[in-house]
């Protein structure tokens, strides 16, 4: 196991280095480049000069980049020219939001698409299954961005149950407000929710067709022990994957969310950075869910090994 | 139901029970939704999407600048010496300025500056030797600063003296024109507190250390590294004294800013709120959801693209009324292009142009009706002292058959919905004109920036326009980063000279330097002549207007280059304010977005 850990952690290591080159380089080649957009378009040629050499951006990309990688490596993510501050206190301040969102979206996700799964899987082809695929299907096709106004058009604006934005303030104040994370949270389970519950009841289809079942079944087991005791805990193990994998996903529609609700986490940050090509806080941003989505799927991959046990097998002897 | 089933619906009703056990309101900053509390104290203001706040230092550097910026943060908490914009009108504010009018001496050369009895927040009185500590770190820094054109402030000031407390004087290397003066450069002094920031290292005790340059360099790298720590705004006791109305009392929740009143101010007007939020937004659209639902807005603003949405808010309880701001709008032509160029090059074919913007059909279209057209180099609207009577008519109305005889008058056979071309190359009268051959098209590439329907309907709509008289237009819709990149001042044979045509999607306006001339857009050396419009007499119209006292050079200048077109002018989009009915004193809107919270009182 710990040879397997290891092999896993050199692998990341690898990943995120090839993630970070690559988005470097991409964020680089885009047209304009951070001194027009911050100077704006009264700068002269001679003031971008400056801007650009005072921040290094007349440097070959290379050495940009690693002069980039040696300050990270050493806690410094760089200067927001827009917020005006450095990325690691912008970062610290966000990311603990956006674990908050993403961590309470996805757990709820997980508790709602499991049962739903596996009922689907249970009474497959009957009209419960053919309601609720229908229902899924419908929450997956969805855009967040457009599940999110549809939800805050019906919830806030003309029901005026819900407030149509997250509460600001760090995750404790946030959650001394919790109408205001429903909306967003409900928008970021809904289109998770919808995927996971696929997953889990093809997985679950897949696990009752088993002989294991069968015989089970032949020993006059009860239905709903059978599928407590033996198929949940088969059909999650390619759930476990699913999730580490879903991690950039989920970020991804946390972004939309957060531009839609103003819900102030990475999310909020990436856009805003986007928009004022604010390169420091986009890398810093990039780096920090590389490491997120690398550490899930290392997770994934433990998880999966400690639920399996041929992958144990496999990972012991190999 | 199934255990499992059991405990993920007790999970999201918990959260759901917990939701709608609380109040709706959403925020914990104190300030509460709605406007019916009569005891209401604080203010929540919506800042434009994607524009936080986020920089304190009133000398602020070029990397730093931003409008909104000054409007919403900086000109809170420090007051310039002359406050441009009154009540809705351009013009100095003398009600809140910290000097009487400026008057001269020196046949004109000298501007004595008499400042009021105002006190920074700590009770020390502001002095003239607060306005020399920002000459002598301006003097120190001046290529850093936002506010820096080469030639003019500081350049053009040969001698600064402090007669006594209350006086200072600013002797220039010639006689300017003193509104020009007074507009670009007086009302850009901001007095700063030296007897608290003439330092260069924390905990020091104020001295004269800005009185040699090394001294001042020193003492202004000192506070620009104290002020790119946005986090300790609200704690760095340097930000605490202030020269205006309102304090930072925070400064966090992904730039959240809270004022609280400063109950030392020394100005005409005292707060009546005791706070006053800044709340930034990630889009235009989370603003809208907010104002829509009744949210926790007290001022904010309608989108353009929900313009049509005005009468549902105002039946929320705002009022929406239309902010015209300092500025002008055009498409900028690419002079020097290898391919079209030469054909800009011509005025009758700027002025075909001109004739084909449909400026009325673009405010009422597009704009739904939230816009200003531009018909000149001096801003229309808002009603201002600068503009003649030419410029408050469009010398171009919309007419396509003026615009095609135009062509037809100059060797072009026109092709209606097609690509007219050069028939009679040359130089004479009838011929296109230098450097355009036998068979040349009138076909142009516009980029302009993407993701704004209202801009998106207009440009269409041009297009169409366009197509009338034979012209083809290329639209390219672009990010407005690479807008901006692309629309760069270059010589035919450059890389970078393929672009022919842009429209961007925000206005010039004229902020910092406030006076309506063109040095730095239609000048040939101007920062912003990204089209390279080289006209000597436009030139020297636009240096009169600097150095002139009669108010004819402003005239001349602006009928010259009405009518020259060194751009193609079009319409500028407006904001809609929303504002709380019952919060009084927030009208009229100030034309560059400046905020007045003092004035404001919950009724």
């Amino acid at each position: 196991m710990a040879v397997f850990l290891l092999r896993r952690t050199l692998q990341a290591v690898a990943v995120l280095f090839i993630v970070t080159v690559i988005v470097f380089a991409l964020l680089h080649a885009l047209p304009g480049g951070p001194a027009r957009a911050i100077l704006g378009p009264r700068a002269t040629p001679e003031a971008i000069a400056v801007f650009n050499h005072e921040n290094g951006f007349d440097l070959p990309l290379i050495q940009q980049y690693i002069r980039w990688l040696g300050n990270a490596l050493h806690g410094n993510l760089g200067f927001s020219y827009k917020r005006n501050q450095s990325v690691a206190s912008l970062l610290a301040t966000a990311v603990p939001r956006t674990l908050l969102l993403v961590g309470f979206g996805t757990l709820i996700a997980v508790l709602l698409a499991i049962p739903i799964g596996l009922a689907q899987a249970v009474r497959r082809n009957k009209p419960v299954d053919h309601v609720l695929t229908a229902i899924t299907f419908t929450l997956y096709s969805m855009p967040a961005f457009w599940l999110g106004l549809l939800l805050v058009d019906i919830f806030a604006v003309k029901l005026g149950w819900l407030p149509p934005e997250a509460p600001s303030g760090g995750p404790l104040e946030m959650l001394a407000h919790p109408a205001g994370l429903v909306l967003p949270l409900l928008t970021l389970s809904l289109v998770t929710i919808a995927s996971f519950s696929r997953y889990v009841r093809a997985s679950a289809v897949e696990q009752l067709e088993q002989d294991y079942v069968r015989t089970a079944r032949a020993k006059g087991l009860e239905s709903d022990e059978l599928v407590r005791k033996h198929v949940v805990r088969n059909a999650l193990s390619p759930v476990i994957s699913l999730l580490g994998l879903s991690l950039p996903w989920i970020l991804g529609g946390s972004l939309v969310v957060e531009a839609v609700f103003n819900f102030p986490g990475t999310g909020f940050l990436f856009w805003n950075a986007a928009q004022g090509a604010d390169y420091p806080v986009m890398l810093g941003v990039v780096l920090v869910v590389t490491v997120g989505t690398v550490l899930g799927s290392l997770l994934a991959d433990l998880g999966y090994a400690a639920l399996d046990p041929r992958v144990r097998d496999q990972v012991s002897a190999g | 139901m199934k255990k499992p089933q059991i405990v993920a619906t007790l999970g999201l009703a918990a959260v759901l029970l917990a939701a709608c056990s609380s109040s709706p309101t959403p925020t914990p900053t104190g300030s509460t939704s709605g406007s019916t509390a009569p005891s209401k104290t604080s203010v929540t203001i919506a800042e434009p999407a994607n524009a936080p706040a986020y920089y304190i230092f009133p000398l602020t550097p070029m990397d730093n600048y931003n409008g909104l910026n000054d409007a919403y943060f900086q000109d809170l908490i420090y007051r310039p010496i002359y406050w441009i914009g009154d009540h809705g009108a351009v013009k100095v504010n003398d009600q809140i300025s910290l000097a009487d009018a400026p008057t001269y001496t020196d046949g004109g050369k000298t501007a004595v500056l008499k400042l009021r009895p105002y006190n920074w927040s700590d009770g020390t009185p502001i002095t003239s030797r607060d306005v020399l500590f920002f000459w002598n770190l301006l003097k120190s820094a001046k290529e850093n600063w936002a506010g820096y054109v080469p030639g003019e402030f500081p350049d053009n000031v040969t001698n600064v003296t402090t007669p006594d407390a209350q006086t200072i004087t600013f002797t220039f290397d010639k006689v300017y024109n003193p509104d020009w003066i007074l507009y670009n450069e007086l009302s850009q002094l901001s007095p700063m507190p030296q007897h608290v920031w003439d330092i260069d290292a924390t905990g020091q005790k104020a001295s004269d250390l800005d009185t040699t340059p090394a001294g001042a360099k020193k003492v202004y790298d000192y506070l620009i590294k104290q002020a790119n720590d946005a986090g300790t705004y609200a704690t760095n006791p340097l930000w605490q004294v202030v020269s205006g109305p309102w304090k930072v009392q925070s400064f966090a929740n992904g730039n959240e800013v809270t004022f609280a009143a400063n109950p030392a101010y020394s100005g005409p007007i005292k707060p009546t709120l005791q706070t006053v939020t800044l709340k930034p937004f990630t889009s235009d659209t989370a603003e809208f959801n907010v104002l829509a639902a009744n949210g926790d807005i007290d001022y904010g603003y309608i989108p353009p693209q929900q313009g049509t949405q005005i009468d549902r808010i105002k039946g929320l309880g705002f009022n929406a009324t239309e902010a015209t701001t300092w500025s002008i709008n055009y498409m900028v032509p690419n002079f020097n292009n290898p391919t079209v160029g030469p054909i800009f090059q011509q005025l009758y074919v700027r002025q075909a142009m001109a004739h084909l913007i449909d400026q009325d059909g673009w405010v009422k279209g597009p704009l739904s009706g939230f816009g200003k057209p531009t018909f000149g180099p001096v801003p229309t609207y808002p009603d201002n002292p600068f503009v003649d009577a030419n410029g408050k008519a469009n010398a171009f109305p919309y007419d396509v058959q003026k615009a095609t005889d135009l062509l037809t008058q100059n060797g072009w056979t026109v092709k209606p919905d097609g690509v007219s071309t050069c028939t009679s190359p040359g130089t004479g009268a009838g011929q296109c004109g230098a450097g355009i051959t036998s068979g040349a098209q009138l076909k142009m590439k516009v980029e302009y920036a993407s993701g704004l329907g209202a801009l998106d309907k207009a440009m269409q709509a041009e297009k169409s326009a366009f197509a009338q008289a034979g012209i083809e237009l290329d639209l390219v819709p672009e990010p407005l980063d690479t807008v901006n990149a692309n629309e760069t001042k270059c010589v035919p044979t450059d890389k970078s000279c393929s672009w022919q045509l842009v429209q961007g999607d925000l206005a010039w306006t004229f902020q910092p330097n406030y006076y309506p001339e063109g040095s730095l857009m239609f000048g040939k050396n101007g920062c912003c002549n990204a089209g390279s419009y080289d006209d000597p007499k436009a030139d020297a119209l636009i240096a009169a207007t600097h150095t002139s006292t009669s108010p004819d050079a402003m005239v001349a200048y602006q009928d010259y280059v009405q009518t020259q077109l060194p751009v193609i002018w079009t319409p500028k989009a407006e904001t809609i304010v929303a504002v709380r009915s019952n919060l009084s004193g927030t009208q009229p809107n100030d034309p560059f977005s400046n905020l007045y919270p003092e004035e404001w009182r919950w009724s």
